[in-house]
């Protein structure tokens, strides 16, 4: 475990209460022992560089404007991650970076109904000595599940076989029941591999797309925009997913992008969008 | 004899450095540190401190394998900078 990513964790449970603000430690060393053991041996690539926290939705501006107070900057912006907008990155010196999540992608249910559900059965765990509230094991093995299934070949992949593979019946009946009742059970399904018992549902092919090997830039677009429950926010997901990235660019190239290059930028992705809709279009003329 | 705690908002992470195992102690005050290293005797007389022992100076110079009247003044300035600095706290008198 990384000492500084360990003393993130906890100076972060230290602020939240200091605020009394709601923060749940998910994933790295926030997770169980009997769910970790096995990822500690893994390449360091692998291991947690970052500290992953969520928080209670309604008390983010809360933490954040603490964090600021107490030295900590923001990186990238909710808007400035994931194509889910769901965690902003801080950084401080001396300290890991934290994703600051405020929902977790593959929970249908209401941001804060969903926290409120993780926080009726949390726990406690020491990290660097310091007691963290973290969600129950149940939980942590449905968030680990959720997480692999954003990555390609999730069924497979190898924190799918620890946590759910290598699971007791009763440990997976307690998996699903949170997955229902967090309104997750198509993204779980995604992650073990039962996604075509969903085949149909509106977010079907968005996770089919996320989870599998075969997702081009364009595929995923379309997946997102079909995914997207109003045509209001079809349209937000499209735009936001063409367009280049400017703190993401500035945080790359260390400066503010002109204007040069972000024109380059847009030039770079409609081109690659481009050549992957003919191969996908002259694929599925063989087929 | 005084009695020594780790503060509740010091976090702290004890690492085994190479193949003697010797320890090197991180600490930071929560929640906004900064975070601090401790190597060689200073770690050990943090590890003893906060272990509870009733007289840091004896089991450090045991460890040392040096008298404890030599070195029992410099240990003792030592845990009162680290109880200044806020990174022991005193649980107690044992007499």
């Amino acid at each position: 475990m990384s000492t500084s990513v360990a003393f993130t964790h906890a100076a972060i449970q230290a602020l939240a209460e200091d605020y009394s603000v709601d923060v749940l430690h998910i994933k790295g060393p926030a997770v169980d022992d009997s769910l970790r053991r096995w990822s500690e041996g893994l390449p360091q690539g692998r291991r947690s560089i970052d500290a992953d926290i969520l928080v209670r939705p309604s008390q983010v501006q809360h933490l954040v404007t603490a964090m600021l107070h107490h030295g900590w900057e923001l990186k990238f912006d909710f808007l400035d991650g994931s194509a889910f907008t769901h965690a902003a990155t801080f950084v401080h010196e001396g300290l890991a970076s934290v994703d600051l999540h405020r929902f977790f992608p593959g929970i249908g249910l209401e941001p804060g109904e969903g926290f409120e559900r993780l926080w009726e059965d949390r726990r406690h765990t020491t990290i660097a000595g310091y007691p963290c509230a973290v969600p129950s094991i149940s939980a942590q093995r449905l968030i680990l599940l959720l997480h692999a299934a954003r990555r390609p070949n999730a069924p497979t992949s190898s924190d799918v076989v620890l946590v759910w593979r290598n699971a007791s019946v009763g440990e997976r009946l307690a998996v699903r029941s949170l997955a229902e009742q967090l309104h997750a059970e198509l993204p779980l399904a995604a992650a073990i591999g039962e996604l075509d018992r969903f085949r149909g549902m509106r977010e079907y092919t968005l996770w089919r797309t996320i989870s599998s090997s075969d997702s081009s830039l364009i595929t995923l677009w379309w997946a997102r925009v079909s995914a997207a429950p109003t045509l209001r926010d079809a349209v937000e997901v499209g735009w936001r997913q063409v367009r280049p990235n400017r703190n993401r660019m500035a945080a790359a190239l260390g400066r503010a992008p002109t204007t040069r290059e972000i024109l380059a930028a847009y030039r770079d992705r409609t081109t690659l969008g481009l050549r992957q809709s003919a191969h996908l279009f002259r694929r599925g003329r063989r087929r | 004899m005084t009695l020594y705690a780790r503060p509740q908002r010091v976090a702290f992470d004890i690492v085994l450095k190479g193949s003697l195992q010797i320890p090197v102690v991180f600490l930071m005050p929560l929640p906004d540190g900064p975070a601090l290293c401790l190597r060689g005797v200073a770690a050990r007389i943090w590890i003893e401190a906060v272990q509870g022992e009733d007289d840091v100076a004896a089991r450090v110079a045991a460890r040392m394998g040096e008298e404890r009247a030599r070195i029992e003044p410099e240990i003792l300035d030592f845990l009162d900078a680290l109880v200044s600095d806020g990174l022991l706290t005193i649980a107690g008198e044992h007499r």
